[in-house]
């Protein structure tokens, strides 16, 4: 499974400029521009976003959100090892947190003008799948997302949520199987 | 059909969805958001602190302590219909809470629950709450929910998790409460990001904060039990000073019992 691919190719290779220290020229790793970085990542960020919010207008916001809190953060962010794995933690965060999608609602509810919705609606059976997503517990449903969504090995789901390998698998183990038992269910329902 | 190949079906069905979504045009909202909520968080800093002066110094004009003083009639809000939306008058909120307790919105702020909670955002500075009742917390070493400690400043102070920035005494209401500024440590060992402490809700019980994340709580006891004042979800040093100053301002609209 690959992840959503941006229009900026190569981003992730680091990038550098010469500086003068001492008398040698070294090499320093510079952060890459933010503007780089999320036309690269936005599409991505929606999607997740749309998988756990069920909601084309809240993946946007959600999306959107993420990016503000990166852009604000820029100088740390930037520099962080991963700050994909950084701003996906924050939209996963926000998608599946109670509390933080109110925030996104009612920053979408202040705005004066709303957006065209970009996002095409999902068809019958795919909407179903992600609405047992949905219906899991947090954690899980942002791993099956994380896994599915962006394509992520289990050591960079650990990453980006901040927990052990071990946990990840567990989540995954269990969402899987509580999905499958979820749509096998719905499945029959829908054949009686 | 085999799960995964249902999955893998339904991501890409996903990633076809969202790929009318122009990155580009979005960035610029982005940047004009942006600089529009900077040149309105500067504005409402110094709105607020001129705020925060004059009923400072009404206070101390008008406080008890002084031998001519008359004690200051608290301004009542007109209680209204209670609904989300942006304030155009201040408002009345607390009554639904599960504790006596009553506050006031200012105008211009946006009332999105009055409910078991209060929340509402400062527009372009970020979001003020007032929980329920702290039922448990969250014991950061064995990973489990707990009955709230007896002294919950405390507790917010040793806490391994979080970074205690400033420590302020306030006055709420004739109860002196402490208003802690708290960063949560980047390195926090967190299961699920930043639950401090369980309230009594209706809803979704937990308050999540995020790795790096700075907020202000002020801590009041009211009938005996933990509730949470909270300004939070400032995203820089202007914007939080903003936040503060309007925290103060609902606190001092407070009203126990």
């Amino acid at each position: 499974v690959t992840g959503p691919q941006g229009s900026v190719p190569d981003a992730d290779v680091p990038l550098a400029r010469p500086v003068a220290a001492d008398d040698a020229l070294q090499l320093v790793p510079v952060p890459e521009s933010f503007d780089r970085f999320y036309v690269r990542e936005y599409r991505g960020l929606v999607a997740l976003a749309y998988a756990l919010t069920g909601s084309r207008g809240h993946a946007e916001d959600t999306a959107q959100e993420a990016m503000l809190v990166a852009l604000r953060r820029w100088d740390d962010v930037g520099r962080l090892d991963s700050p994909a794995g950084w701003v996906r933690r924050v939209c996963a965060n926000l998608a599946t947190s109670f509390v933080r999608r109110r925030v996104v609602e009612a920053r979408a509810m202040l705005r004066v003008r709303p957006r065209p919705n970009e996002v095409a609606e999902l068809g019958y059976d795919d909407g179903e799948f992600w609405a047992a997503v949905r219906r899991l517990p947090r954690r899980q449903a942002q791993c099956i997302a994380l896994t599915y969504v962006y394509g992520c090995p289990v050591v960079e789901i650990a990453e980006v949520l901040g927990c052990a390998e071990g946990t990840v698998k567990a989540h995954l183990a269990r969402g899987r199987d509580r999905l499958a038992s979820h749509l096998d269910e719905d499945d029959k329902g829908s054949r009686r | 059909m085999s799960f995964d190949t249902r999955a893998s079906r339904a991501a890409d069905a996903l990633r076809a969805a969202v790929e009318g979504v122009s990155p580009m045009a979005q960035l610029t909202q982005l940047r004009q958001a942006s600089t529009r909520r900077d040149r309105f968080r500067t504005a409402t800093a110094a709105a607020l602190a001129g705020v925060v002066l004059v009923a400072g110094g009404w206070l101390v004009a008008n406080h008890p302590w002084r031998s001519d003083a008359v004690a200051p009639a608290h301004p009542q809000p007109s209680p209204s219909v209670t609904g989300p939306g942006p304030l155009t008058t201040a408002q009345a909120v607390g009554s639904h809470l599960h504790v006596p307790l009553s506050a006031t919105a200012s105008a211009g702020w946006t009332l999105a629950c009055d409910c078991d909670f209060v929340w509402m955002s400062v527009p372009d500075a970020g979001f003020l709450s007032i929980s329920g009742p702290v039922t448990q917390v969250w014991n950061p070493l064995t990973h489990k929910a707990v009955p709230p400690p007896p002294d919950y400043v405390h507790w917010l102070r040793t806490h391994p998790w979080l970074t205690v920035l400033s420590d302020r005494p306030v006055e709420v209401d004739g109860q002196q409460v402490h208003v802690l500024t708290m960063r949560v440590r980047a390195d926090a060992t967190l299961d699920l990001p930043g639950l401090l402490a369980k309230v009594e809700l209706d809803g979704q019980p937990w308050v999540p904060l995020g790795l790096g994340e700075t907020f202000t709580e002020a801590i009041l006891t009211v009938d005996g039990r933990t509730v949470l004042v909270s300004a939070w979800d400032a995203g820089t040093a202007t914007e939080q000073n903003a936040l503060d100053a309007a925290l103060l301002v609902l606190l001092h609209s407070i009203r126990l019992g």
